[in-house]
């Protein structure tokens, strides 16, 4: 199935910095429908208002983290097969491992280009 | 010549005596002046260790900005030749990335001294002192993994 570039995306950062190039990425690609949030509860919040296709979150966040969220949207009626890319500076195995676990659709490690995060949307979503 | 006095001779000291305190050598009183000593000198390895780790990531993210304003000015030299100009909004937009990296080494930073600074004031009055939620963080040249490396896993 095509990939729709009109597919609501939630991306969620505490940095202002990162929110506005992820968007920047996400508009190079061609994906305009894109909604930010702060940090997890913020997240929460949103998906409370709309519903999304793919989620693409930060690990460390206060005070609630890219991992707690992963796993709450994991456990949702709503959106347990939502694909849910971590975007993180954490970069231990065993964090890899843990958001694995935790159901978590890719994994980008900070920093990383477009073509970092088009290689990881296309292996999550789809060629497009 | 007698040994110079540390802080982690008079640990040991103090250790050697909570044999003795358990076989009831020692009052109530001196048996708490004891602990009390010795939670002290666990709340200072604790405060320091996190400091050696701040002083890390201060020299990190001083390299990482470096990095950062090394891309941006040759990006902003090829754009002056009018080099490469399709995709050079988006590498400069791409290179500011750092701030984020920065920014999270230097918000642990801070949650450190601001503990230190907690510990400092309770210092005196109090041995509890509540734990540092520390984060991991960005990690360290050299001990951290690679993209491809969490390809791997990922499987």
């Amino acid at each position: 199935m095509a990939v729709s570039k009109d597919m609501p995306i939630l991306i969620v950062d505490d940095f202002k910095t990162m929110l506005r190039i992820t968007r920047q990425m996400l508009a190079q690609l061609g994906f305009m429908n894109v909604t930010e949030a702060t940090d997890g509860v913020d997240a929460i919040e949103k998906m409370g208002q709309k519903d999304f296709a793919l989620i693409i979150s930060d690990w460390n966040m206060e005070p609630m983290s890219g991992y707690d969220l992963l796993k709450h949207v994991r456990g949702a009626s709503k959106t347990p097969t939502v694909p849910f890319v971590m975007v993180t500076a954490e970069r231990k195995p065993e964090n890899v491992i843990a958001a694995k676990k935790a159901g978590v659709s890719n994994y980008i490690i900070k920093p990383f280009n477009a073509g970092t995060l088009k290689s990881k949307l296309m292996a999550v979503l789809g060629p497009f | 010549m007698n040994p110079q006095p540390s802080l982690n001779a008079l640990q040991s000291i103090l250790e050697t005596l909570l044999p003795q305190m358990e076989q009831g050598k020692f009052s109530k009183v001196e048996c708490h002046f004891v602990r009390a000593l010795l939670e002290q000198f666990k709340n200072h390895s604790r405060v320091f260790a996190e400091l050696e780790l701040s002083t890390r990531h201060l020299k990190e993210a001083l390299g990482e900005t470096e990095n950062a304003a090394n891309t941006l000015l040759t990006l902003a030299e090829d754009l002056q030749r009018d080099e490469r100009t399709e995709d050079i909004g988006l590498q400069i937009s791409e290179a500011c990335a750092f701030q984020d990296i920065v920014g999270q080494r230097l918000k642990l930073v801070q949650k450190t001294l601001y503990s230190y600074v907690d510990f400092l004031a309770l210092m005196g009055t109090t041995t509890q002192t509540s734990p540092a939620t520390i984060m991991s963080g960005p990690g360290f040249t050299g001990e951290v993994i690679s993209q491809d490396d969490a390809d791997r896993l990922m499987g």
